[in-house]
C-alpha cells in the first residue's frame, strides 16, 4: 500500500512554489530597485517600505525579493553541479576497481583539507563573485556524498541479482542503469537536502565572515552587510536587517527538508513493491513482506542471498521466507558512510561542511 | 541607566577574590604611594604582537601606539605642536642635514640603568639594520656621540619631516638589551621588554591579545597618573558593549551614530577626533580612459560625496578636499576650488562618452553601492571587484587595477606623504601604484621635503595640493573621524596636533597619564 | 586482514604527503603576501615602509628565494619538529597552537560530546515509535534547529544572554589578568571562571550539532524497528527496553560512530564562527586571520594539524571496518 506523503511534503512544495514564483516575478513584485537607496538608511518599516530600509537607505522587501533569485540560483547550481560529481565519482570508483584507488584517494584528500579555512582560501584566491562562490561550494562539496554514492554501488553490485544478471551477460552499462543506479536513488533526496542546506549556509556565514559575493543581492549579503556594522545590536531597527534573510533561508531550507522528507516516504513504499514485482516471486504463495524505511525485504526462496547480515546476529531462516537484507542496512560495508541513505530526514553528514 | 547586571555582581566577587589572590606588586617600581586614577582597560581590536619595535604588528595603530606607553621618542607632540621629550632642545645647521639633540638628564630604563646619548645613537644605527616597521629611518645616515654628550644625527639629505615624522616617532631603545642581539625580530629574552616610558609592560597574554602595564614611578617626566594600563583585545561586535558595560574604560567607533547611541548615557562620553580618517579612490592615471584629466573631474562631479558620506558615516558629512590633507588638520589648504555634485557638468566633460571601469574594493565597504547608480547617470559603469587586503595591496603594488578604493588614516599629519605617494620608491601599501607623472608636482614634493622653514614650506604643499585638485591622480571621496567612547571619570583624552605619532587618530596621549 | 591493512597504511601515508604538499602550495597561491602590511583587520593604517626595510624583513623571512629552496627549508624544519615562526605575530608557531588547542579541544569535544550523547538519545526515543507524538515533537525541533544557520544561533545567544539579561561575558574564553593562584583553590576558580566564559559558545555548538545526531539516531532506529531478528527477539520475550538495547543500539552504533568520528576529525579544524563570535581563542579564528593576513608559516602549521587530524580519525575508522569486514568474510580479494 502506498504512503501518502504528509502534508508537510505539500506546504514545502508550495513554498518552494512561492519562492521560484517571487524570483521569477522579481521586478514585477518588488516595490523598488533594491539597488538604489530610496530612502533614509536604517529607516523603521513604512508603507513605502514595508520592511524598512538597510544601512544605506536601500529597500529591505526588495532585497528579500531579489535575493531569492540570488539564493536559489547558488542553491541550484551548487545542489546540480555537486550531486552530479557525487554520483559521478562515486558510480565509478564503486563499479570500476581500477577507479576505485585514485578517485577515492582524490575524495579522501579533498575531506583531509578543513572546510571553512579552504574556502575562504580559494574565494580569496579566485574572488568572490558569485560565479565563483557556486564553482567553490560545488566542488568542494561533493566528496562526502560520492563515498556514500559509492558504498551503495559496492552493496548492490555484490547483490545476488546483480551478479546473476552480469552472468547473463547483462553489460556494464545495463547493470548501473538498471539496478546500481536506482539503488543510489535512495540517497538522493537526501543529498539534495543537505546539498541546498549546506549551500545556502555556507554562502550565509561566508557572508558573515566578510567574504560573500558583493555583486548580486543575495540573503547572505544581507546577513553580510547588517554584520559588517558593529554596532548593529546597539540600533533599534535591527531585526528589520536580520531577521527577514534570516526567515526566508530558513523557510528555504525547510521547505526543502519537508518536500525530501515527503518524496522518500513515497518512495520507500512504492519502491518496496515494484522491486520485489521486478525480481523474485517466491516459490509458494503467501508471502509476507517486511518493509523497513528505505528497504525492502525481498524474498528469494530459502537460498541466503546478498552480503548483508544483521550484525550481531544470524539470518533468520524460516519456512519459504528468507529475510534478506538488502541494501545498506545496518552495517557499512568499508565505508564512513554515515547514515546510509536516508531517504527521510537528512542525515546532516556535510553538516560539518560549513563548520 | 546602569544595573547592577548578575555578570557585574560575579565579576565583582571574582574581582575581589583575585585581589586578595594576587600577589602584593613587587617594590621593583616603587608603587607604595596612591595614583589619582587606579586602572584603564583599553578596548581595541586585535592583538598587536609582541610591544617591541621590532615584534609589533605592523598591521594597524595599535601597537605602535601601545610602544609609546613603553618607550620614548625624542620629540613629542601636544595639543598644539612638537615638544621636547628625550631631547630638551635642538638645532638644526644651515644646510639642514645635521641634527643636534641634547638630551635630558636624569632618564633611566624601567631597570634603572641610565638613559645616555650612547643609547639613541646606538638606537638609530640598530634601526639602519633592523628597521621599525612604521616608521622608514632611511634617510639618516650616520649618528654620533659629541664630546659634550649630544646627539649628532647626519642625514643623506634635508628632509623637513624628520623632527615630526622620525624624531618623534621611532623609539628609542636600550643598548645594554639589544647590542648583543643578532635576531631582534626573533629574540625572545625577558629584557626585550625594557623601555624608558611611563609604564613598564607587567604581563602579555597572548592567546588573548590582553596586555597589563603598570606605571613606572620613577619616570623621568613625572609622575604616572594612572597605575595600571591594560590593553584587551575585544570583537568589533562588543567593542562599545564592554565600554556601556564597565568592562572597559575606552573604545571607538567609527561612525557617528556612536553620538546618538550613547547620549543618554550618564556616565560616558564620546571624543570626536579631527577627521584623519581619508576614503578615496586610486586611480591608475596610466590606464586609458582614466589617463584623461576630464574623465576623472567627470568622476569627481558625477559623485554626490556630501551623500556618500553622510549615508556611511551617519552623521554631518566631511566632504573630501580634493587636495587630499583633510580640513581640521594643520597642513590643510582651504583656498581649493572643490568638486561639489554636478552631474550635468560631468556629463558635459564626458563629452556623451560611455565607459566601464572596474573598481576594487574592500569586501565589507559599502561606498561601491552608492557610487555605482551615481555614475551610472553620467555613463559610467562600474564594475565591482570585492577582494580582501592583500589582495587589493598585491593588485595596487603590480598596478593592475582602474580603480581602487582605498581607506587609511595618517593624512593629517606630517605632508611629506603627498611626495611619497606619487614618487614611486617607497613600497607604501598605498604609494605604489598610484602614479602621477607631473613635473611640477614631483619637483615641489622634493622641493618641500627638504624645505625647513615652515612658512616656505607650508606654501609649496598648498601648491601642491592645488595640483592634486586639478588633476585629481586620487579622488578624495570623504574624511572620517574616529569616535572614542570614555568614561571621563579615568580617561582624558586629548586631540594630539597632527595626530599622535604621523597622523594617528588616538585620544590617549601619554601627557594625559602624567603629572608632567 | 594483514595485506590490506597494509594497503590502507600506505594509502593513508601517501594521503598525508600530499597534505602536506598542498599545506605549502595553497597558502602561497594566494594573492598577496604576509608582508602586505596596512591591511589589519578592521582598522585602517597607513605604512610607510621603506622599500629597503621591506627587502629586508622578505629576506629574514625567506619569501624572496625561490619556492623549491622554501619547500626545502619547510620539509626540512617539519622534520625537526620546528613549525617556524609566525610572520604576522612574532611568535613561534607551535607557541601560538600549543596555547589555543586546549581551548579549541574543550569547546569542541565537550559540545560534541554532549551533541552526541544528547542526540542520540533524542533520537532512538524518537525512532523508536515512528509517527507518535514524541517522534513529531522531537523532528520538527531538530529540523528547525537544523534550517538556522550557526552563527545566527550564536548572536541570538550572546544578545540574549550576555547583552540583555547580563549572565554571562561579553567576550573571551576568561577573564584576563584575574590572577588566579596555582592552589586548589586558585584552580576552582579559574575552571569555574573558564566554564561560565565557555557556556554559550558550547551551547551554540550543542545545539547546532544535536539535530544531526538526532536525524541520524532515529533514522537508524526506524530502520531496525521492522528487523527480523528484532522481531524474534520480541517473540522470545524481550522488552523494548531490552530489545533495545541489545539489538537496536549495536545495530546503530556504526553509523553514528562514523558520524562522530568524521565530526571528531574536523576539531581541530576549530568552531571558527562561534569563536569569532564570542571572542574565544581557539585554533579557528588563529586560522581566520592568518589567512587574513597571509601568515604563510601558521597557515602551513594549522592546515597540517586539522588535515593530519582528519586523515587519523578515518584511518581509524577505516581500520575498524576493516576489522568487521574481515569477520564477516566479506573481505573481497
Amino acid at each position: 500500500m502506498a504512503r501518502r506523503p504528509g502534508a508537510l511534503f505539500w506546504l514545502g512544495g508550495g513554498l518552494l512554489l512561492a519562492f521560484l514564483a517571487v524570483a521569477a516575478l522579481a521586478p514585477l513584485l518588488a516595490p523598488h530597485d533594491p539597488r538604489l537607496s530610496t530612502g533614509r538608511p536604517m529607516a523603521a518599516p513604512t508603507r513605502e517600505h514595508l520592511l524598512g530600509t538597510n544601512d544605506v537607505g536601500q529597500d529591505v522587501l526588495s532585497q528579500v525579493i531579489y535575493g531569492a533569485r540570488s539564493s536559489l540560483i547558488v542553491a541550484g547550481f551548487v545542489t546540480a553541479v555537486s550531486t552530479a560529481l557525487s554520483w559521478l565519482v562515486g558510480l565509478t570508483a564503486g563499479f570500476f576497481r581500477r577507479a576505485e584507488a585514485p578517485l577515492m584517494a582524490g575524495t579522501d584528500l579533498l575531506l583531509a583539507l578543513p572546510n571553512l579555512p579552504l574556502y575562504l582560501l580559494v574565494l580569496t584566491l579566485i574572488g568572490a563573485s558569485q560565479r565563483n562562490l557556486i564553482a567553490v561550494l560545488a566542488l568542494l562539496s561533493w566528496p562526502a556524498f560520492a563515498r556514500i554514492v559509492r558504498s551503495v554501488v559496492l552493496q548492490t553490485r555484490s547483490a545476488t541479482y546483480v551478479e546473476a544478471s552480469r552472468a547473463l551477460g547483462a553489460p556494464d552499462i545495463h547493470v548501473i542503469r538498471r539496478h546500481v543506479l536506482p539503488a543510489t536513488l535512495d540517497v538522493l533526496p537526501t543529498k539534495l537536502v543537505l546539498t541546498v542546506r549546506f549551500a545556502v549556509f555556507a554562502e550565509a556565514t561566508l557572508a558573515f565572515l566578510g567574504l560573500g559575493s558583493g555583486d548580486a543581492i543575495s540573503w547572505g549579503g544581507m546577513l553580510n552587510w547588517a554584520f559588517s556594522d558593529p554596532l548593529l545590536f546597539v540600533r533599534p531597527g535591527w531585526p528589520w536587517l536580520v531577521l527577514p534573510p534570516t526567515l526566508a533561508t530558513a523557510a528555504l531550507i525547510l521547505a526543502t527538508v519537508w518536500i525530501s522528507g515527503g518524496v522518500a516516504v513515497v518512495r520507500s513504499s512504492h519502491t518496496g513493491n515494484e522491486r520485489v514485482s521486478r525480481m523474485h516471486r517466491p516459490p509458494g504463495g503467501g508471502s509476507r513482506l517486511y518493509r523497513r524505511t528505505g528497504r525492502v525485504a525481498a524474498f528469494a526462496g530459502r537460498e541466503r542471498v546478498g552480503p548483508a547480515r544483521p550484525a550481531g546476529g544470524e539470518p533468520i531462516r524460516s519456512e519459504g521466507v528468507q529475510v534478506e537484507a538488502r541494501g545498506p542496512a545496518v552495517e557499512q560495508v568499508g565505508d564512513d558512510s554515515a547514515g546510509d541513505g536516508r531517504p527521510r530526514e537528512p542525515a546532516p553528514v556535510e553538516a560539518d561542511r560549513h563548520g | 541607566m546602569p544595573r547592577l547586571t548578575r555578570r557585574q555582581t560575579l565579576q565583582g566577587m571574582a574581582g575581589a577574590v583575585a585581589a586578595l589572590a594576587l600577589p602584593r606588586r613587587t617594590a621593583a617600581l616603587g608603587q607604595e604611594t596612591a595614583f589619582p586614577v587606579d586602572l584603564v582597560r583599553f578596548a581595541w581590536g586585535t592583538d598587536v604582537g609582541a610591544p617591541t619595535p621590532f615584534q609589533v604588528s605592523p598591521a594597524g595603530p595599535g601597537g605602535p601606539v601601545l610602544l609609546t606607553l613603553i618607550y620614548d621618542t625624542l620629540t613629542w607632540k601636544d595639543a598644539e605642536g612638537i615638544v621636547p621629550w628625550l631631547a630638551t632642545e635642538w638645532t638644526i645647521s644651515d644646510d639642514g642635514l645635521v641634527y643636534t639633540f641634547r638630551l635630558v638628564d636624569g632618564a633611566t630604563w624601567h631597570d634603572g640603568q641610565p638613559l645616555t646619548a650612547a643609547d639613541v645613537a646606538f638606537s638609530f644605527d640598530y634601526y639602519a639594520q633592523h628597521p621599525y616597521t612604521w616608521m622608514s629611518t632611511e634617510v639618516v645616515a650616520s649618528t654620533t656621540v659629541t664630546d659634550d654628550g649630544a646627539i649628532r644625527i647626519a642625514l643623506k639629505r634635508p628632509y623637513a619631516a624628520f623632527v615630526e615624522d622620525i624624531a618623534g616617532v621611532v623609539p628609542i631603545v636600550p643598548r645594554h638589551v639589544w647590542e648583543p642581539v643578532a635576531d631582534p625580530i626573533g629574540y625572545d629574552g625577558a629584557d626585550r621588554f625594557v623601555g624608558s616610558g611611563p609604564f613598564a609592560l607587567e604581563e602579555y597574554d597572548q592567546t588573548a591579545g590582553a596586555y597589563r602595564l603598570l606605571a613606572n614611578d620613577r619616570y623621568w617626566h613625572g609622575r604616572p597618573r594612572v597605575r595600571e594600563w591594560r590593553q584587551i583585545t575585544v570583537p568589533a561586535e562588543a567593542r562599545i558593549q564592554v565600554v556601556q558595560q564597565g568592562e572597559a574604560d575606552i573604545s571607538y567607533g567609527t561612525d557617528a551614530s556612536v553620538v546618538d547611541l550613547l547620549a543618554g548615557a550618564p556616565r560616558l562620553d564620546v571624543f570626536e577626533t579631527a577627521p584623519h580618517s581619508i576614503v578615496r579612490l586610486a586611480v591608475n592615471t596610466e590606464r586609458p580612459p582614466l589617463d584623461r584629466k576630464e574623465v576623472r573631474q567627470a568622476i569627481a562631479y558625477a559623485l554626490d560625496r556630501r551623500q556618500i558620506a553622510e549615508t556611511i558615516t551617519r552623521g554631518p558629512a566631511i566632504v573630501g578636499s580634493a587636495g587630499v590633507v583633510p580640513p581640521e588638520t594643520p597642513w590643510h589648504n582651504p583656498t581649493l576650488t572643490q568638486y561639489d555634485y554636478d552631474p550635468d557638468r560631468a556629463r558635459e566633460l564626458l563629452g556623451g562618452e560611455t565607459f566601464t571601469l572596474d573598481l576594487i574594493a574592500d569586501a565589507n565597504v559599502r561606498d561601491p553601492d552608492l557610487m555605482a547608480p551615481m555614475l551610472e547617470t553620467v555613463g559610467i559603469t562600474l564594475n565591482v571587484q570585492r577582494v580582501d587586503g592583500p589582495t587589493r595591496i598585491a593588485l595596487l603594488d603590480e598596478g593592475d587595477f582602474q580603480l581602487a578604493l582605498v581607506t587609511h588614516i595618517g593624512v593629517g599629519g606630517d605632508p611629506d606623504y603627498l611626495r611619497r605617494w606619487y614618487a614611486g620608491e617607497e613600497a607604501n601599501a598605498f604609494a605604489k601604484g598610484s602614479i602621477f607623472r607631473n613635473e611640477e608636482y614631483a619637483r615641489l614634493g622634493e622641493e618641500q621635503a627638504a624645505t625647513l622653514n615652515p612658512d616656505a614650506r607650508r606654501a609649496i604643499v598648498f601648491r601642491m595640493q592645488e595640483i592634486l585638485a586639478e588633476h585629481l591622480p586620487t579622488i578624495t571621496l570623504y574624511h572620517r573621524r574616529f569616535y572614542w567612547v570614555y568614561d571621563p571619570a579615568v580617561v582624558t583624552p586629548i586631540e594630539t596636533w597632527g595626530g599622535l605619532l604621523n597622523g594617528v587618530p588616538f585620544p590617549n596621549n601619554k601627557l594625559a597619564l602624567i603629572d608632567a | 586482514m594483514l595485506p590490506a591493512l597494509v594497503r590502507l597504511l600506505l594509502r593513508y601515508l601517501l594521503l598525508a604527503a600530499g597534505v602536506v604538499l598542498l599545506n605549502f602550495v595553497i597558502p602561497r597561491s594566494l594573492p598577496g603576501d604576509p608582508l602586505s602590511f596596512g591591511a589589519g583587520e578592521g582598522t585602517d593604517a597607513a605604512v610607510p615602509l621603506s622599500r629597503a626595510a621591506k627587502d629586508q624583513l622578505r629576506a629574514y623571512y625567506r619569501l624572496d628565494e625561490p619556492l623549491n629552496r622554501q619547500l626545502g627549508a619547510y620539509l626540512g624544519d617539519l622534520s625537526r619538529g620546528d613549525l617556524g615562526r609566525s610572520i604576522a605575530r612574532s611568535a613561534p608557531v607551535s607557541d601560538l597552537i600549543r596555547d589555543r588547542l586546549p581551548w579549541t579541544l574543550a569547546l569542541l569535544l565537550v559540545s560534541l560530546l554532549i551533541a552526541a550523547v544528547v542526540g542520540t538519545a533524542a533520537g532512538v526515543v524518537a525512532g523508536w515509535l515512528p509517527g507518535a507524538g514524541r517522534d513529531r515533537l522531537l523532528v520538527a525541533i531538530a529540523s528547525a534547529l537544523a534550517a538556522i544557520p550557526e552563527f545566527l544561533v550564536a548572536i541570538g545567544l550572546l544578545l540574549t544572554f550576555a547583552v540583555g539579561l547580563g549572565w554571562f561575558p561579553l567576550f573571551g574564553g576568561q577573564t584576563v589578568f584575574a590572577g588566579y593562584g596555582g592552589d586548589p583553590a586558585g584552580v576552582a576558580r579559574r575552571a569555574l571562571d573558564v566554564v561560565w566564559h565557555l557556556t554559550l559558545p558550547a551551547a551554540t555548538l550543542v545545539l547546532v550539532g544535536t539535530s544531526a545526531f538526532v536525524l541520524l539516531a532515529r533514522d537508524a532506529t526506524v530502520g531496525l524497528r521492522h528487523a527480523p531478528w528484532l522481531v524474534v527477539a520480541r517473540a522470545k520475550g524481550l522488552s523494548e527496553r531490552g530489545v533495545a538495547r541489545r539489538h537496536a543500539l549495536p545495530n546503530i552504533a556504526l553509523p553514528l560512530l562514523t558520524f562522530f568520528g568524521l565530526r571528531l576529525g574536523t576539531v581541530l579544524g576549530g568552531a571558527l564562527v562561534v569563536e569569532r563570535v564570542f571572542g574565544v581563542p581557539g585554533l579557528g579564528l588563529l586560522g581566520y586571520q592568518a589567512i587574513r593576513a597571509r601568515d604563510y608559516p601558521l597557515l602551513q602549521a594549522l592546515f597540517l594539524l586539522s588535515g593530519l587530524g582528519v586523515l587519523a580519525t578515518n584511518l581509524l575508522l577505516e581500520i575498524v571496518y576493516l576489522r568487521l569486514e574481515t569477520r564477516r568474510g566479506l573481505l573481497r580479494g
